[in-house]
């Protein structure tokens, strides 16, 4: 406790050197009363708690990563997952769509590598490759293999994520897949199935998106040729009733009948009237041009009643057919604009297609890099060493208390 | 003085029991007197202790109940705010008064069981229980006005709150030291606390911060507890920028450097 005394020197600097600050590391010299006993033992009595709590723990873990962690082989397998960006193909359209609905890559990447690391993964690879025996290889120890022969689901998946590693790098865009085994061809075969898988689901993916796109489209151009057709067909209906193949055309040249007509009436009443002045009304003259007039007179009213009035006259079915052609020119325009939109998502489709591309192969591991055992042991014994020595320095505070 | 005397085996035991419960009542004694002296008994007395940082907390609570617009639906902004800052507030005042405890504290030295260890740790643990006190009761008020959730993984939470407490406290050790040993020092604390805020993560997510700066701020212990916190506090958010363990490491080699700074500042305090 002589910390705390008052002392009389002044504050001096940080002086390391001085004997009696330092904290003594040593074991203390052994008891004068104690019965003699060997050198090695009293070290071992005083340096039992170090030896207790670094020493063997760090042992522990060196002789197991030395004497019982089997080798792991890794085979390591990089891609990217891009875009297609050649789809535009001079179509503004494409490249304006293109360029508009941002690159779908990034989440596709990411989409990838979440599903690497799923139990469907797991289950598709399944399919393929005895998971539970790859992890269960005879070279493997006890304690890092895979325990039981017929996992759950579950536990497999566990132990999956714990062999297999997917990073994606978002500054980059490449996708890094590390495969751990405990044999150097199954990490590269997990790996290959993997790749496989990926490229799989990335292909499903546009697939889905290239139905979905287009599927719209082309329902919206089935239903306005459909209206296309019925249109047509209903204009095609009309003239066979009507009897009339172009009623704007009759109606036409019965305008210019009624008007011919009306023409001819009116000189032959003017000419009646000269007449009458001048002739006696009774002469044959007189009669044949006023008959004339009576016929001419019948006709035009014909010719009117023809263009207008009855229910047989021109003007309503020129109404009817009027509409009917309207609705034609309108199927016509609807299809034009579904056609053009098909074409759209075609090449919409086309830019948004993406692909898995393999940047590195999945090699072939030659040398055991894994469990990295000095590395272990290192950290065990270097954290255990920090843990003792704020241990040892706390308790040395606690003891101080109590003298 | 040694720590390993010769009557070492079963009374070596008995004097680390009796040493622990003196050390016990010691910095129990302590947090008694840092509350009568700084809140006294007038009017609310202790009750300050938790209503000062709620008055602090819930300002900038208030503040960020807007700002976090971009994430709502997401998780609740009030909250978000209002752990990221009461967590940092430990930090600020367990480190901030770390650097006047040897001076204002001087005269309890003369007491042989009370050491400077004592009076910091005394501190540590009052400011960062007041705090969690603070932080639970605005939380619950947070969720009762409807503005908020209840904590989603509490083990997590506490295991956060407890890091950070930890950490303020080895941190405050050396800084004690070495501003008792050089004033300059003590200039020092306060702009790198002051620093400290916008950038140690109480406000942000790192998932939210571009490339190269998320890299190096992961390194950082102080980003790491935020994001425990974070991750801690909220369902949607899981946070991949943390690892206890890592924390853990830090932590305990700060303590071994506190620990060994104040072993070496003692000689040099003198109590006249």
């Amino acid at each position: 406790m002589d910390g705390y005394v008052p002392t009389a020197e002044p504050a001096a600097p940080l002086d390391p050197e001085r004997p009696t600050r330092v904290p003594d590391w040593s074991p203390p010299p052994a008891s004068a009363k104690a019965p003699p006993e060997p050198a090695w033992r009293a070290w071992l009595k005083a340096s039992r708690a170090f030896l207790l709590i670094v020493m063997l723990p760090t042992l522990t873990v060196a002789a197991f990563e030395y004497l019982v962690a089997a080798d792991q082989y890794e085979s390591e397998a990089h891609f990217i997952v891009r875009a297609a960006q050649s789809g535009g193909g001079g179509s503004s359209l494409g490249q304006l769509l293109g360029l508009g609905g941002g690159n779908p890559s990034a989440a596709e990447a990411y989409g990838v590598s979440d599903y690497l690391l799923s139990h469907d993964a797991v289950a598709a690879a399944r399919r393929t490759i005895d998971l539970p025996a790859l992890f269960r290889r005879p070279q493997a120890d006890v304690i890092t293999r895979l325990w039981s022969a017929r996992p759950a689901p579950e536990t497999l998946l566990k132990y999956y994520r714990r062999q297999v590693q997917v990073r994606f790098d978002s500054e980059t865009g490449i996708t890094t897949l590390s495969v751990r085994a405990f044999q150097p061809a199954d990490a590269h075969d997990l790996a290959e199935t993997l790749l496989r898988l990926g490229e799989g689901r990335i292909n499903t993916l546009n697939q889905r998106a290239l139905d979905d796109g287009l599927s719209v489209a082309r329902r919206q151009l089935a239903e306005a040729e459909a209206e296309v057709a019925q249109s047509q067909s209903s204009v095609t209906r009309f003239r066979q009733d009507g009897r009339d193949i172009d009623p704007e055309r009759t109606s036409a040249a019965q305008i210019t009948l009624a008007a011919g007509l009306m023409q001819q009436l009116a000189q032959a009443r003017s000419q009646l009237d000269g007449m009458r002045r001048s002739i006696d009304p009774a002469s044959p003259q007189y009669v044949a041009l006023a008959n004339q007039v009576r016929a001419l007179e019948a006709q035009t009213a014909a010719a009117q009643g023809r263009l207008a009035g009855s229910s047989g006259s021109i003007a309503p079915g020129l109404g009817a057919y009027e509409g009917l052609r309207l609705r034609q020119q309108f199927a016509a325009k609807r299809y034009e604009a579904a056609a053009q939109a098909l074409q759209a998502a075609r090449e919409r489709s086309l830019t948004q297609q993406t692909f898995l591309v393999r940047v590195v192969e999945p090699n072939l591991p030659g040398k055991a890099l894994y469990p990295k055992r000095l590395k272990t042991v290192a950290t065990v014994f270097f954290c255990l060493l920090l843990a003792y020595a704020v241990g040892w320095l706390v308790l040395a505070g606690v003891r101080e208390h109590a003298s | 003085m040694r720590p390993v005397s010769s009557t070492r085996a079963k009374g070596g035991f008995s004097t680390l029991i009796q040493g622990f419960d003196v050390q016990r009542h010691v910095i129990g004694a302590l947090i008694m007197r840092e509350l009568h002296t700084r809140y006294g008994r007038e009017n609310i007395g202790y009750l300050w202790m938790i209503v000062e940082p709620m008055l602090l907390a819930a300002a900038v609570g208030a503040l960020h109940a807007k700002a976090g617009g971009g994430h709502a639906g997401i998780f609740h902004p009030v909250p978000f705010a209002l752990g990221g800052y009461c967590v940092f507030m430990i930090f600020r005042s367990v480190i901030g008064r770390s650097e006047t405890t040897l001076e204002a504290n001087k005269p309890l030295l003369y007491h042989r069981t009370v050491t400077l260890f004592d009076m910091l740790l005394a501190r540590a643990l009052l400011e960062g229980a007041a705090t969690l006190a603070a932080l639970v009761i605005l939380l619950a008020g947070t969720w009762a006005l409807g503005m908020g959730a209840p904590i989603a993984r509490p083990l997590t939470f506490i295991g956060a709150v407890l890091l950070m407490t930890w950490f303020a406290f080895a941190l405050s050790m050396p800084v004690c030291a070495a501003s008792y040993l050089s004033k300059a020092v003590g200039k020092f604390v306060h702009p790198i606390i002051y620093i400290a805020m916008p950038i140690s993560g109480g406000f942000f997510l790192l998932a939210w911060i571009p490339q190269p700066f998320r890299g190096w701020l992961s390194w950082s212990p102080l980003n790491q507890i935020f994001e425990m916190l974070h991750t801690s506090q909220f369902e949607a958010i899981e946070s991949r920028y943390f690892d206890p363990l890592y924390i853990v490491e830090w932590c305990l080699a700060l303590t071994l450097v506190g620990l060994l700074s104040l072993r070496v500042v003692r000689p040099h305090v003198h109590l006249t």
